[in-house]
């Protein structure tokens, strides 16, 4: 998994899943949709390296939300939620893929091979699914982040840049950067404000919906 | 509010901190750094305020896009995250509270016989399950009861006064059995329902599960096999 947190980091992310996950199987679905919101992202990409339908994905990964919420009940928290959540996505895709094989009338296009190679890796980029605009999107979004980020104060960007992209944990960056664990936790979310700030009227245009 | 020490002189000077703001909690939450009343304050909030939640959404994919290697593409246009979770969520919707039925359904089957003064037993199987002898008795009881009480009420009623039979709650429904009135919970079957579509049912294709009224049953229809 590329995009999962180091270690130290991830203990404490997961502490907080932890708690989600508590608060979903006492019956707080309300809980289960802020894991739904924070992974989305993570699954639907991987969920896209296995399927070339972008439509399918967003099928697939609902399914994926929906198994995993009916399944809570047997998660026994020895591994971290998003390592449980990855196993379900791969084998909710891989059954898709298999339905889909068996299926004569779907064009073969909707599925991408288990076995592609660099080269048509990136042919498949090439000829991805995704619409000129979901990537222009994409790129302006990553635009006004970067943008944001040169923009704030020096301790703001330090104290973000080693939460989200070092994973460091807050009594790490708290060590690294000689100040309280409290400071740290207003400078990572003025950080997160800032950038906030500029990003939200972007995904407003995008969604046509107001915050 | 927080006391907050000012300084280490021998004569410390506090200042009251001012109460964490919401998305402050969410923050906070998004790295694992709550207590358990800020915790429940982030639920709390989500709950009554869709802000919240895209605060949660936009924190978690300035995250995302941060640590986004260069060469991966994003595979759809932000604005459509945005509604994925609410289908989602429409979803799990229609979904029975799944876990908490499920550990429910699992320890303690659903009881055939509920008192006719309504009462939701939601404890496990009962100690006189399968005693017939015992079912009469409880069936008796529970029609002393309902006698009593219309006995009671008869004489605050009006002339037009018919029995009641049974103090119905609105989730319960009063069904007739060889052995008297019978109270079944409809909850019950929320909760049958939820059992019986774990094994079938999935986001892709419509429940194929089904009910089956929980009813009372005399040894000699349950011996002879007999369905109902």
């Amino acid at each position: 998994m590329s995009d999962a947190l180091p270690p130290s980091a991830a203990d404490k992310a997961a502490d907080s899943d932890a708690l989600l996950v508590q608060r979903t199987v006492a019956g707080d679905q309300k809980a289960f949709e802020l894991l739904v919101i924070k992974y989305q992202r993570r699954i639907q990409r991987l969920i896209g390296r296995m399927v070339r339908d972008v439509d399918l994905v967003e099928d697939i990964a609902q399914e994926t939300f929906i198994r995993a919420y009916r399944a809570l009940a047997q998660f026994r928290g020895e591994a971290q939620f998003y390592t449980w959540l990855y196993r379900i996505a791969v084998n909710t895709a891989k059954k898709a893929l298999m339905d889909l094989k068996r299926n004569p009338t779907v064009s073969e296009n909707a599925y991408k091979s288990d076995d592609d190679d660099e080269t048509s890796r990136v042919e498949n980029e090439l000829t991805s699914p995704e619409t000129p605009e979901a990537v222009l999107a994409s790129k302006e979004i990553a635009n006004i982040i970067n943008e944001a980020m040169q923009d704030l104060p020096e301790e703001l960007r330090e104290a973000i840049t080693l939460r989200e992209i070092e994973g460091l944990s807050y009594e790490e960056i708290s060590e690294a950067m000689n100040c309280p664990i409290g400071t740290v936790r207003s400078r990572i979310f003025r950080a997160r404000e800032a950038i906030s700030a500029k990003v939200k009227p972007l995904l407003e245009n995008q969604s046509g919906k107001r915050w | 509010m927080q006391l907050v020490k000012k300084s280490a002189d021998p004569l410390p000077t506090y200042f009251m901190k001012p109460p964490m703001t919401t998305p402050e909690l969410i923050s906070a939450l998004a790295d694992g750094q709550s207590n358990d009343a800020q915790f429940a304050a982030v639920l709390d909030a989500c709950v009554h305020d869709d802000s919240a939640l895209d605060c949660w959404n936009t924190y978690h994919l300035i995250g995302d896009f941060l640590r986004q290697p260069a060469d991966l593409p994003v595979a759809r246009a932000v604005h459509a995250e945005i509604t994925f979770a609410s289908k989602v969520s429409l979803l799990l919707a229609r979904e029975p509270l799944a876990t908490a039925a499920q550990a429910l359904a699992a320890k303690a089957p659903a009881v055939a016989l509920l008192p006719v003064v309504g009462m939701l037993h939601r404890r496990g199987p009962a100690s006189n399950d399968g005693n017939f002898r015992w079912k009469l008795l409880a069936g008796v009881a529970s029609l002393a009861a309902v006698s009593a009480i219309a006995w009671n009420t008869s004489g605050l009623q009006g002339t037009a006064w018919v029995p009641q039979l049974a103090q119905v709650f609105p989730s319960q429904i009063v069904v007739t059995s060889p052995q008297g009135p019978v109270v079944r919970d409809a909850r019950l079957d929320e909760l049958l329902a939820a059992h019986r579509q774990f094994g079938a049912a999935s986001a892709l294709q419509e429940s194929s599960g089904f009910l089956r009224n929980a009813t009372f049953e005399s040894p000699r229809n349950a011996s002879s096999g007999a369905e109902r």
